[in-house]
């Protein structure tokens, strides 16, 4: 046979075809390369000379997947649905096959990578690789044969558990559960497979009774999976909600797993292609490449980042000790530095309490963390111990004075290819850099809290801050596994300011008699994981405040502070911390806090306002457009400028729902024209806040969009 | 002692198992102690007792893993919301598994530790096929020094734990011809086919709404495995299914099967209070042990235990139940204990109606009983040989209850 193709390198030993499959980067299952493999094949069991098969990638990944790329293309179903059948036959053909087929599981072993592995007569898997289903994640469902065949190998619960959820699980947890034969050294891998193969050549094991469709062990009688599927539709509809591929998903199998597994198939490939052809997958497959992206800017393109190996945290408290966290597992040495040595120690407590869980939870021992302590990391109080850092970051008091001051000393300390990071989260950082000799070295890398879990890192570049800093800052992000979105300096920066033009609508409702329940449920319904009362009590309704005050004196009067807004803050209940906000939290379960309703009460009095009920989605209407008026506004103050970067923030930043690709992908599904005459129609009912911005009036006029797909 | 009767008997009807073609067998979509759990409430109020009198229930499976693991018993009882009361056990004793609960039953009662003791019996060959497939998942894990170790290479466990093979010893230490055999096979898929065609089975077999592959529903009322048409001639063309140079076919084998058996034994006096008419009433049981490589010999040494503790001689016996593991089996006890043909499997065997491993014991005991009442037989002994080389036996008498 033929045995050097453009992706796939067949070598022949002893009698066994091994075909090494090599599609960079990640074995994706590409038009092209599926063509290569169904050649392979074909000559393969044409050719005498080989016996049985072996298929094994090269590198990092056995098969990762299908390539997304092309689902987002499509647009109909007959564009999709011949190639996605195609696929599906193919794999059935290899099961079906005349030859054995063992999948050597190198790596990575997932979506259409784990639906062909099952296709094969044996599996057998380098330790520590992951197998999964993850196309939920994405918008989609296993589109060959994984809802059939998994369920076949390791039974309905588990196959539900990894295709509704999407997480791969490892090797040795894939043999515990029968989907994999072999775990073995990875070094033995493709020996031990070539072995496995001719176990099959000598009739030790039997081809037809090794086909998954063949597999009859975990088929479950129709009365449990009656049980079973009642109860897991159930379930699914009530947590995935706005997400449909779960539910397809658990129709493929609910309708499935019967005796004519390629019926089974072939409606399995149906429903998969009603979720490619759904807006949620356009959308998380949109996130998903975005976020492989984030922070490539034009702008950095050819600017190479400085090495970064040892790095100084300024502060130890909530925020210091968690990003003391990603230091230490990116691998960074590290220097603590705080005011005293009880700050210190309360700190190094902080660091130590970031790592509880995970060594609660057996992800890591204790051992472990010890030796990174004693190897990684040191504490200080004397900032000239921070000579020799690549990197710093400040997270001390919010306060310019303060922070200045200890910027002006460590100029004077660290070398000058060091990078000065601050963490604040509200203070102008073009202003704080003017204190430098050089402000091109200073920039914002603003964390969420808790840092070491929130996947977003805000960088801010400040007025002058170098393109040099700011590569530099992007790869340190990707290091230590943020997603690094970069925006410019301007009050809130671009998230904080966003979610507040999110949330900020509430105020408008309340105050025209709309109930603060009905806000809150809308926005839940709306797929945000709270409304914006509970969001306040947990944020701080005094801090929201303060920045509102900020936003008002900074960005002029369509960020005047609400009269309502002023009434609530001056009941003095800031919301958890005081112990009650919009809800008393006094009590076991939160109440509504009566001084807050005797507030509204007065309002409404002194306004003529009457209570009323509005539709759900007229309440959502108002708050969107008010969330996408203000992402134009600060598109227009040059805050921000790339809609991919602005939606993927809000989404790991804040838990805006990915399923509708962010505010500015569900402004263009909206369509802007809409989206104006909204604005248009609220600002004559509530005033200048609600002014379209002027970007938002013309991109109506002409017809245009944020994106451009 | 307490005398002991059997107070009621139901049983689903035994479909033909097949695990590498699933579709086809009748109740592929429903699990063995799904069938028990629909069954033995039907049973309860036939005999016309409330569950809550029950004070044991013991069920019999020979592979009791994977899906057939009841939990003690419990899941079947769950399953049929039966109340928590009932104490439970499972009880494996291989083809012997339902006899052993028969037996159990049958001491409990008879020492006055129990009053009402039901008695049941599931297998599912096609969800929980024997051997092989099972051994592959790990789910049955038979010692390797057994096959490897010197010391126990006289056991020859390889073939002990292949019925066919043991078939193909027995026949080697009779004089049967291959004909014999094939006769017996014919003669038990005719008389099955006429007791079906009489009715016979009707009373002791609970229609079950089942769902097919297809998702039509079928309710399941007769054995699947029965052909009246079975001829000689087309048995005699079969090919050895155990060993190339063999004469066990699949035709002179019992077939797989799935079935949930169930009995209600009390005590006679109890029996009485209650105006129940028993089917008949226990005297006897029988257990032993046989080379493992011949375990179809195990029902006759089983038999004369039972027949030696009842004070009994074969003759005594009135009729027989067989369990047909293999035509060979009925054959080889026939001649060891003298039998007359005529009085053994009259309304047919294994061969053509089943045999449902763990279920089966109850079956044998319960379709005899309802013999003796049919045919007004008196004594009555039911027998089944027992992979690994045992056997047991029943001995039953059917009275004049008069009451």
């Amino acid at each position: 046979m033929k045995t050097d193709f453009q992706t796939i390198k067949v070598e022949i030993k002893d009698g066994v075809g091994v075909f090494f499959m090599n599609n960079p980067p990640v074995n994706q299952l590409s038009d092209h390369f599926i063509r290569e493999l169904a050649q392979a094949f074909s000559e393969a069991y044409a050719d005498e000379t080989i016996q049985a098969i072996v298929i094994t990638g090269i590198g990092k990944n056995f098969i990762a997947g299908a390539d997304i790329t092309q689902v987002l293309g499509v647009t109909t179903k007959e564009e999709i649905l011949g190639p996605a059948l195609e696929v599906t036959r193919f794999i059935s053909s290899i099961e079906t096959g005349t030859k054995p087929v063992v999948a050597a599981i190198n790596g990575n072993c997932l979506g259409g990578g784990l639906e062909i592995a099952m296709g094969c007569h044996y599996r057998i898997a380098a330790k520590g690789v992951n197998l999964g289903q993850p196309e939920v994640q994405i918008g989609l469902i296993p589109g060959g044969g994984g809802t059939q065949r998994l369920p076949r190998l390791i039974g309905l619960r588990y196959a539900l558990e990894m295709i509704t959820m999407g997480r791969p699980i490892k090797a040795e947890k894939a043999h515990m559960r029968g989907l994999v034969d072999q775990v073995v050294e990875a070094e033995k891998l493709v020996d031990l497979a070539v072995a496995a193969a001719r176990r099959f050549i000598t009739r030790e094991l039997n081809i037809k009774a090794k086909m998954t469709r063949n597999q009859h062990f975990w088929i479950p009688s129709a009365a449990e999976k009656k049980a079973m599927m009642d109860f897991t539709k159930a379930m699914t509809a009530a947590q995935s909600k706005g997400y449909i591929a779960p539910m397809k998903a658990v129709e493929a199998i609910d309708k499935g797993l019967s005796y004519d597994i390629d019926a089974d198939l072939e409606r399995e490939v149906e429903l998969f292609v009603d979720c490619a052809l759904s807006d949620v997958a356009k959308n998380l497959i949109g996130i998903f490449l975005n976020t492989r992206a984030a922070g490539r800017l034009p702008r950095i393109k050819d600017v190479k980042p400085a090495q970064v190996k040892k790095v100084a945290m300024l502060g130890g408290g909530v925020m210091g000790s968690g990003i003391v966290n990603l230091l230490l597992k990116g691998g960074y040495q590290t220097v603590l530095w705080d005011i005293n040595e009880a700050a210190l120690e309360k700190g190094v407590g902080s660091v130590k309490k970031t790592f509880a869980y995970p060594i609660k939870k057996k992800k890591m021992k204790q051992q472990d963390l010890d030796a990174m302590l004693e190897n990684q990391f040191k504490t200080t109080t004397d900032l000239k111990d921070l000579a020799d850092v690549d990197l710093v970051i400040e997270a001390v008091l919010e306060d310019m004075q303060v922070k200045q001051d200890i910027w002006k000393q460590l100029e004077g300390i660290c070398p000058a290819h060091t990078v000065f990071a601050t963490n604040t989260s509200a203070l102008p950082i073009t202003e704080m850099a003017a204190i430098l000799a050089d402000p091109g070295r200073m920039i914002g890398l603003h964390f969420f809290n808790p840092a070491h879990r929130m996947q977003l890192l805000e960088i801010i570049c400040a007025g002058k801050t170098s393109d040099e800093t700011l590569s530099t800052s992007v790869a340190f992000g990707r290091a230590i596994k943020k997603v690094p979105i970069v925006v410019n300096d301007g009050p809130g920066f671009y998230v904080s300011r966003q979610l507040g033009g999110l949330m900020g609508g509430g105020v408008y409702l309340s105050a025209d008699g709309v109930g603060g329940t009905a806000v809150e449920q809308a926005m839940l319904n709306f797929g945000m994981p709270m409304g914006p009362a509970t969001l306040a009590d947990l944020t701080g309704i005094d801090i929201n405040y303060h920045v509102n005050k900020t936003f008002e004196k900074k960005l002029g009067e369509r960020y005047a502070v609400h009269p309502l807004t002023e009434a609530i803050y001056q009941i003095g209940d800031y919301g958890r911390k005081t112990g009650a906000g919009y809800m008393d939290y006094s009590g076991g379960t939160p109440v509504p806090n009566p001084k807050f309703a005797a507030v509204l009460k007065t309002y409404y009095e002194d306004n003529n306002v009457t209570p009323k009920e509005v539709p759900e989605q007229e309440i959502v209407d108002l708050m969107l457009a008010n969330a996408i008026n203000e992402a134009a506004y600060m598109m227009e103050e040059g805050i921000c400028d790339r809609p991919q970067d602005m939606d993927l923030a809000m989404i790991y930043g804040t838990g805006f729902p990915p399923f509708r690709g962010g505010i500015l992908r569900y402004a263009d599904k909206l369509g802007l024209d809409k989206v104006y005459a909204k604005l248009v129609e609220l600002e004559k009912a509530y005033g200048v806040h609600f002014k379209p911005a002027d970007m938002i009036k013309e991109m109506a006029a002409a017809g245009k969009k944020f994106y451009n797909n | 002692m307490k005398e002991v009767v059997i107070a009621g008997y139901l049983r689903t009807a035994q479909s033909r198992s097949r695990p590498n073609d699933p579709a086809r067998d009748w109740f592929n979509k429903m699990r063995a102690d799904e069938l028990l759990g629909k069954l033995l409430p039907e049973t309860i109020k036939r005999t016309g007792i409330d569950a809550k009198e029950i004070d044991d229930f013991i069920v019999g499976c020979a592979t009791g893993v994977s899906e057939q693991f009841s939990f003690g018993g419990r899941f079947p009882l769950f399953l049929a919301n039966l109340p928590e009361t009932i104490a439970a056990k499972s009880v494996d004793q291989q083809c012997g598994s339902a006899m052993a609960g028969i037996h159990i039953g049958f001491m409990e009662i008879a020492m006055d530790f129990a009053d009402v003791v039901m008695v049941g019996g599931m297998e599912h060959m096609t969800r929980v096929p024997m051997g092989g497939p099972l051994i592959d998942r790990g789910a049955i894990k038979p010692n390797m020094s057994l096959f490897m170790a010197p010391e126990y290479q006289h056991w020859d466990v390889m073939t002990a734990m292949n019925m066919g093979l043991t078939a193909e010893k027995l026949f080697a230490q009779n004089d049967f011809t291959k004909e014999d055999m094939d006769k017996w096979g014919v003669r038990s898929h005719e008389r099955a086919a006429k007791a079906q065609e009489a009715g016979f089975f009707k009373d002791e077999i609970l229609p079950i709404e089942a769902e097919q592959a297809d998702g039509t529903v079928m309710t399941v009322d007769t054995d699947q495995a029965v052909r009246g048409d079975t001829t000689l001639e087309g048995l005699s063309q079969l090919r050895p299914a155990f060993k190339k140079d063999g004469v066990i076919t699949a035709g002179i084998s019992s077939p797989l099967n799935a079935a949930a058996t169930s009995m209600i034994l009390m005590s006679k006096e109890t029996a009485k209070k209650k105006g129940i008419k028993p089917l008949a009433t226990i005297r006897s049981i029988g257990f032993a042990g046989v080379d493992p490589t011949i375990m179809g010999h195990g029902p006759v040494p089983a038999s004369e235990k039972a027949l030696e503790k009842a004070g009994l001689k074969a003759s005594d016996i009135d009729f027989w139940e067989i369990n047909e593991a293999f035509c060979i089996v009925a054959l080889n006890c026939i001649k060891a204990l003298g039998l007359d043909p005529d009085t053994v499997n009259v309304m047919g065997g294994g061969t053509a109606i089943g045999h449902p491993l763990g279920a089966t014991g109850a079956r044998l005991t319960g379709t005899l009983a309802r013999i003796l009442n049919e045919k007004g037989g008196r004594y009555g002994c039911a027998n089944a040989c027992v992979g690994g080389g045992q056997g047991v036996a029943t001995i039953i008498e059917r009275e004049e209850y008069d009451w």
